[in-house]
């Protein structure tokens, strides 16, 4: 047993190194800690911002004063926000290209595979490192088709201004959560993506974001608007390495999506674990249009993330699909929301969770139907897979019905891994860490097979160095 | 000056704004009024006595508030101690008649002796447009290799506030049942925590409803596994009609330690209204891997595919609203002994009549 | 003998979603015959069936269904139901929350001559005692964990409850015991005796195919009728089975 204990550690710090790395702390300036109104009149200063944005920061400001932590989901009493450094930012502009990125930001990226992957596989690219976006860029052939995807900063002072304030924090606004009130005063960078009617951006963009700075939090917004008719696939990655101070992230993603018109928005998440990861994502479709969720949580030390879905339109559709894996020291709170706002509409929600290693993991959902749902329908599947006695796995729906001709149905189970299906794998020659493997990898595979390869692969690869030491 | 509470609380919050962690009730303080208990049926082997027994029990229930609240009031308290080895299955019954503006409260101990069987039935009722409020705790200790049916029957009048509350301690072999049919009142609130603590204990808790005019169900049913290879099953069951609206709370609870131990919980809800309102909470907790928990969830109208069969059998769309209806009373009094049946019966056409299909 | 029980002209269907399934079928059934439907697996008996029925899942592209020459092209489910229209269902459907009682009571209540309070109970019980169901599945939820055969044999008793005019029976014999098979088939035979009835069984069972008198055998492959003809065309399909028939579809007999 002790070998095997000593060989767990041991892959748990290869694991981790892919992302560990840090960097020295140069040319920053940085903000006093905690949150006052002057810390927000600065922020919005620096950016030299409209000034309905300044008064946007602080009535979040007052709300985020207002509103209390929430009473359920995982313990974030050590999340000090007063230790929180809000904003923290590198002294460099924006680029547009590739080598004008300095140095040690660059290598950074370089590291996480970013530049390789735009070159092979992605129409754009954008990168935020801390606070800032470090690079943006879009391939021309993209760009003549009238898509925008730049950052979200820059398009606020360019032609697409008004359309940003029609939208911004309209679908998650500051009164939500005391997140959301919290990322309304502080936000800082983030993308703007805006596809034009009837066009299909082939290949997907992808924002990466990095946070380098121990203690710090990253607050970046994504807006992104598909009009009618029109297709997107956004990728986004996320990732940190460990610090002994909690590092916050609390973005805010807003998706809308026009009639007719696709979004698939795929999230790999491996913030190191020692992130509090208070994510808002929201998306509002349209009529016939439809989104897709594709979310992986793999790192975070705490994280609350439930990305919902308003289908407004008639026959506006829905799917998420999802995936969690709590290890050591993780408390992972993750699930989605719908609400079903139209006639038939319809979702489905596909989740699996993995616990290993004292990791708790839940499932949390809502599923709403409104009076207005007439012949909608909407199924939620969740499996828990337990891979030892001393993790946790809770699964927390809720269903909300206000309209009769609809049809709601939910199925979950939990579990660990079937003797049975060890002992048959075992009988033809593999062996029981293999076996189990395989098996969890299958566990995942409806998953896996839904996300861009080089995750697939990633995701696969860290379920087998997870696995590696033994199970229970 | 009355007592506020929060009762069926849930036993780990979600989101606030959909108002399932709990639900808020006022209650009475005044002293009960007088009511005697018809006791029918089989007690050979039995011991009743109008005192309690179980006052430091093992357990407390879903909310100490609530449960503090009936033990303070109750008017009636009994014990009924099932002897070592006996067994009973004709039901014993213990029937309540009240009154317009009656309030009462009641608390029984009941004890399975080892290796000792029971049914026992508590039936609540007054006419059907009365009012007033009926608060009851059951305590149930099931000892080795014990098993209990318990049966609750409310069928208080429409302008009643009825919470009906059972726990259970189930210890080696034993198992209890626990059927809950909150069937009258405005506000009928019920709550059952069955705490399998024995090696192979089990517990089934059914729930049947049919959720009618502006009637407002709250249910609240949780098993905690403690043992290894326990067995549970919750089950809900109900119809809603016309304005009703129900909240259903159903929670798996896996501790460490209860290996081998399987769960499952299944919830059914026919929609026969516009207007009718539901809300499901199914929640599952696991703290051990050598379980197997399962839940399921179906909430709408009429399937089109069941539709479609019914109706080439040349029955309409209203017809079929009917007999989900009818066959809905006709199992709940085929579980019942005569006298009882004949109570739905009434319910049926003095309560149910009026509904719209 | 030539009174026209049912009348299926230039009749195609679709499913909802728009995939085309069944393709210009005509087809008539008179009063007093029994029809057999045979096809490979896949080739749209089912739908067929059900279709007479108006399942909501198919949707009419074309044609006409004419039933004792009154046009029901356009009369839902129960209308059709309570015009004598029976289906035996190839996977009867589980419902939840409906005894097999109370539903067989209801249905019964449609039917061209309602059996009244104790004759009713009467025949029940006799036609449960010859298909060997035991009387309380009459409490149980209908079809709700009833095994395969059970479910067959609780078609049957709803054929011989509500005695339709017209009974397609989809595949009632198939995952039937031997006993529950010569029992199925003495129905039928039964049902037979009244020249006011017709009967349209799908199966793929030679054994009970030769048991029966029959009037006329249709070939469906694809979704089309490639042939027609007499019980001489089950013992061809015996031998070769639908090897002949299938490089035939698509060919002029559309
Ligand atoms: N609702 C539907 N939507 C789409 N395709 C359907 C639908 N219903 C049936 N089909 C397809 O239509 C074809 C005919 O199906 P059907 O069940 O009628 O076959 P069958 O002849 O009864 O076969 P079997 O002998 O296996 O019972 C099949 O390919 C089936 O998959
Ligand atoms: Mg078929």
């Amino acid at each position: 047993m002790s070998d095997t204990t000593k060989k767990k550690t041991m892959v748990a710090d290869v694991d981790r190194n892919l992302y560990d790395f840090k960097k020295a702390e140069k040319d920053v300036e940085k903000l006093a800690s905690g949150l006052t109104e002057d810390i927000v009149r600065q922020i919005s200063a620096k950016k030299h911002e409209p000034n309905w944005m300044l008064e946007h920061r602080l009535k979040s400001l007052k709300i985020y004063n207002e509103l209390k932590v929430p009473n359920w989901g995982p313990d974030i009493t050590d999340l000090d926000i007063d230790n929180i450094v809000t904003y923290v930012r590198s002294k460099t502009k924006m680029a547009a290209k590739w080598d004008e990125v300095p140095a040690d930001i660059k290598d950074t990226f370089e590291r996480l595979g970013i530049p390789e992957a735009e070159r092979t596989s992605l129409a754009g690219v954008g990168a935020q490192y801390d606070s800032e976006l470090v690079y943006h860029n879009i391939q021309d052939s993209v760009a003549k088709k009238g898509v925008i995807y730049s950052g979200i900063e820059e398009a606020l002072a360019g032609p697409y201004a008004e359309m940003i304030k029609q939208h911004f924090m309209k679908l998650v606004p500051p009164s939500d959560h005391k997140f959301a009130a919290l990322h309304g005063a502080v936000w800082s960078g983030g993308s703007f993506v805006y596809v034009p009617p009837y066009t299909t951006v082939d290949i997907p963009l992808q924002s990466y974001f990095r946070l380098n700075s121990p203690g710090a939090g990253q607050f970046e917004h994504t807006l992104i608007i598909v009009d009618k008719g029109a297709y997107l696939h956004f990728i986004e990655g996320c990732s940190a390495p460990k610090y002994n101070v909690a590092n916050l992230h609390a973005g805010c993603v807003e998706l809308f999506v026009g009639e007719n018109a696709h979004l698939r928005y795929s999230t790999i998440e491996n913030w190191s674990k020692n992130m509090y990861n208070l994510n808002t994502k929201r998306a509002k479709v349209e009529r016939n249009g439809s989104m897709e969720w594709i979310s992986g949580s793999f790192g975070s030390h705490v994280s609350y993330l439930y990305p919902m879905t308003i289908l407004n339109g008639e026959y506006s559709k829905s799917e998420f699909t999802g995936i969690t894996f709590a290890g050591e020291g993780q408390n992972l709170d993750t699930g989605t929301k719908i609400l079903h706002n139209a006639p038939h509409t319809s979702s489905v929600v596909n989740t699996k969770s993995l616990s290993k290693s004292g990791g708790i993991g839940t499932f949390r959902s809502a599923v709403t139907m409104t009076e207005k749902a007439h012949k909608s329908k909407s199924s939620v599947s969740c499996q828990s897979l337990m891979l030892d006695d001393k993790s946790r796995s809770d699964t927390i729906p809720l269903m909300d019905v206000r309209c009769d001709d609809v049809n709601v149905g939910h199925e979950a189970s939990i579990g660990r891994i079937d003797d049975e299906a060890v002992f048959y794998l075992m009988s033809r020659g593999i062996n029981e860490n293999e076996a189990k493997t395989l098996i969890v990898n299958g566990f995942a595979n409806p998953i896996s097979k839904e996300l861009p390869l080089e995750y697939a692969v990633e995701m696969n690869n860290l379920i087998r160095l997870e696995m590696e030491g033994g199970i229970g | 000056m009355d007592t506020i509470l929060n009762g069926n609380n849930i036993p780990v919050l979600t989101w606030n704004h959909f108002n399932v962690n709990y639900k808020q009730i006022q209650l009475y303080n005044r002293p009960d009024d007088k009511n005697n208990p018809v006791i029918t049926g089989d007690s050979t082997g039995m011991h009743i006595k109008n005192k309690t027994s179980l006052d430091n029990f093992l357990i407390s229930g879903n909310d100490a508030k609530t449960a503090s609240y009936i033990i303070a009031n109750a008017s009636i308290t009994k014990t009924i101690t099932v002897n070592k080895d006996n067994s009973v299955e004709t039901p014993l019954i213990f029937d309540m008649t009240l009154k317009d503006n009656d309030k009462l409260t009641a608390l029984f101990d009941i004890i399975l002796e080892e290796n000792s069987h029971a049914n026992i039935i508590v039936s609540i009722s007054s006419s059907a447009n009365a009012a007033g409020q009926y608060t009851d705790l059951i305590r149930i200790h099931a000892k080795k290799n014990s098993s209990l049916t318990f049966t609750c029957l409310q069928l208080l009048g429409e302008n009643f506030l009825a919470f009906n509350n059972a726990i259970a301690y189930v210890e080696n072999d034993a198992k209890v049942t626990i059927h809950h049919m909150p069937l009258g009142g405005k506000t009928a609130l019920a709550s059952a925590l069955t705490d399998l603590h024995g090696y192979k204990a089990a517990s089934e808790i059914y729930a049947d409803y049919i959720g009618h005019s502006r009637q407002d169900i709250d249910l609240n049913y949780v098993t905690r596994h403690y043992g290894k290879k326990g067995l549970s099953e919750i089950k809900m069951t109900g119809l809603l009609l016309n304005d009703s609206k129900k909240t259903a709370r159903g929670t798996l609870d896996f501790h460490h330690g209860c290996k081998g131990s399987s769960g499952n919980e299944s919830e059914n809800v026919l929609l026969l209204s516009k207007t009718a309102k539901n809300k499901s909470v199914p929640l599952m907790l696991c703290d051990e891997d050598d379980v197997v928990g399962n839940h399921g969830a179906a909430i709408g109208a009429l399937d089109e595919e069941h539709l479609f069969y019914l109706q080439s059998r040349g029955i309409d769309e209203t017809s079929a609203r009917q007999i989900f209806l009818d066959s809905a009373i006709a199992r709940l009094k085929n579980l019942l002994p005569q006298n009882l049946a004949a109570k739905i019966d009434t319910y049926d056409k003095e309560v149910l009549c009026n509904e719209s299909l | 003998m030539s009174d026209k029980l049912l009348e299926v002209k230039n009749y195609s269907i679709a499913s909802t979603d728009d995939i085309s399934i069944l393709h210009n079928l005509n087809l008539t059934i008179n009063k007093g015959e029994t029809h057999i439907l045979m096809g490979p697996n896949g080739a749209g008996k089912s739908t067929f069936g059900s279709s007479l029925l108006a399942n909501p899942a198919y949707k009419t592209t074309s044609g006409s269904i004419l039933f004792e020459n009154e046009d029901i092209t356009d009369l839902p489910t129960d209308k059709r139901a309570k015009k004598g229209i029976f289906l035996s269902f190839q996977s009867p459907v589980e419902v939840p929350g409906i005894s097999l009682y109370s539903f067989l009571r209801a249905a019964s209540k449609n039917t061209a001559n309602p059996l009244k309070g104790k004759l009713f109970r009467q025949k029940l019980n006799d036609t449960l005692k010859n298909l060997d169901l035991k009387h309380e599945y009459l409490e149980r939820d209908l079809n709700v964990g009833f095994s395969g055969g059970e479910r067959k044999k609780v078609e049957m008793l709803q054929l011989l409850m509500l005695s339709p005019k017209l009974a397609i029976m989809d595949e009632t014999d198939s995952g039937l015991d031997v006993d529950a098979v010569n029992i199925m088939l003495r129905g039928i035979t039964e049902f037979q005796q009244d020249n006011e009835k017709g009967l349209l069984i799908i199966s793929h069972n030679m054994h009970i195919l030769d048991k029966l008198k029959i009037d006329k055998v249709h070939i469906l492959v694809k979704g089309h009728i490639v042939a027609e003809g007499g019980s001489e065309l089950i013992d061809e399909i015996n031998k070769t089975g639908f090897v002949r028939f299938e490089t035939q579809e698509g060919g002029n007999n559309v």
